[in-house]
């Protein structure tokens, strides 16, 4: 009774493995091809797009990084100049400098991007002299 | 055992053609994506910084020149307000009053004479001289225009490796300080001085009344009064303006001559 089942089923679907062929059972073999390959076709893609996403992330990681480098710089440079206005503006207002003490803090730290020791506080008004430089 | 390969056999037979190549076309893309990932992760990709060339100029050529002339603005008020103390000592000039002097103090008078001081040139030449000095660079002109101070010389040529930034090299500096405003007031209130006191017998009194607060015989400490029968006179003059020159008080030497003009 049993091997006239499997007979059956091996008939009807082109295999006799139980589990291939509950759900085979009713689509035609023509279409079973179809959709094996659509199957391929879906799980390639699949893959693609998770390897294009892995691919795509190693690659912005790392100009990521090199961007924020760059940003970084970017502010120092302005940092850099607006802490020079400030001084064109102390030297108005008639308050000692020391140039070396600029040049350093110009050329030295800002460009190393170290925390400076001043901000730009240009914007106030009546108020042109950064923290940190004794007026 | 011949039935389960026989099964087998039809498993594999039942693949699509088509669908076994794209099965293998994956473990190929897989394959070609690890072994492109393990080449070029120790490379990484291109980490050069973009705008390296430009901060350089930035940095190297345009910042140093602004602290450059920053410095040359901030020479040029220090050198100036040492200028205007040292004229002040010397009632405004830059060496003996052509009226001569009393007790080493320039006279800005000799009897009915005027020796008034135009210090606006004696600081040109000096401040010229003394900018020679520090930049080796001549200055042809050189103008104050109330607390300002302007001037230029030829354009300064900044290299780095083949870069090549060129920039004006000149001042425009606030002193807070006029020259004439200062010397205006004082030439006119010595003048003014002059003509009250100068036939006056007691001139301690006179000179006592008519004098400016800011003006004091002798010396800005104490109240000295002018013996009987001194008729030059040196003064210690306050700033009219109350100017104070890089944190000292202005303070002007002179000598006026009450002597009586001969007939």
């Amino acid at each position: 009774m049993r091997d006239n089942h499997k007979n059956t089923m091996e008939r009807k679907t082109g295999s006799a493995h139980p589990q291939y062929a509950y759900w085979q059972a009713f689509i035609p073999r023509g279409t079973r091809a179809m959709l094996d390959d659509m199957l391929d076709l879906l799980f390639m893609v699949m893959i693609a797009f998770f390897a294009l996403f892995f691919v795509h992330a190693m690659l912005t990681g790392g100009t990521d990084e090199r961007d924020k480098e760059i940003s970084a710089d970017i502010a120092n440079m302005h940092r850099a100049g607006d802490y020079l206005i400030n001084q064109r503006i102390n030297l108005q207002e008639g308050a000692p400098l020391d140039i070396s003490l600029i040049h350093e803090n110009v050329m030295e730290s800002i460009r190393q991007g170290t925390p400076t020791p001043f901000e730009a506080q240009i914007d106030q008004p009546g108020h042109g002299t950064p923290v940190g430089v004794q007026d | 055992m011949a039935r389960l390969s026989g099964y087998r056999i039809k498993v594999i037979s039942t693949m699509n053609a088509r669908g076994a190549i794209l099965h293998w076309a994956v473990f190929g893309i897989l394959a070609i994506l690890g072994l492109f990932i393990t080449v070029l992760s120790p490379l990484q990709p291109s980490q050069e910084k973009t705008g390296e060339w430009q901060l350089g100029i930035i940095y190297d050529l345009f910042y140093k020149s602004q602290i450059n002339l920053l410095e040359l603005d901030l020479f040029v008020r220090n050198e100036t307000w040492s200028i205007a103390l040292e004229l002040a000592q010397k009632g405004g000039f830059a060496g003996t009053s052509p009226c001569g002097r009393y007790q080493g103090i320039n006279k800005w008078n000799a009897q009915g004479t005027p020796c008034f001081p135009s210090p606006e040139s004696s600081v040109e030449s000096e401040l010229k001289r003394r900018l020679e000095d520090k930049t080796g660079r001549f200055f042809p002109t050189i103008t104050l225009q109330d607390q300002q101070i302007a001037g230029n010389s030829d354009d300064v040529k900044s290299i780095s490796g083949t870069d090549i930034y060129t920039y004006k090299y000149r001042f425009n500096v606030n002193l807070d300080y006029s020259f004439t405003a200062e010397y205006n007031q004082l030439t006119s209130e010595a003048g003014h001085l002059l003509a009250a006191c100068r036939g006056e017998t007691d001139l301690n009194i006179c000179v006592q009344q008519k004098k400016k607060a800011h003006w004091h015989p002798f010396s800005c400490t104490g109240t000295a009064s002018i013996p009987a029968g001194q008729r030059i006179v040196s003064f210690c003059v306050q700033s009219p303006n109350n100017y104070t020159v890089g944190g000292e008080p202005a303070q002007y030497s002179l000598a006026l001559d009450f002597t009586l003009q001969a007939p």
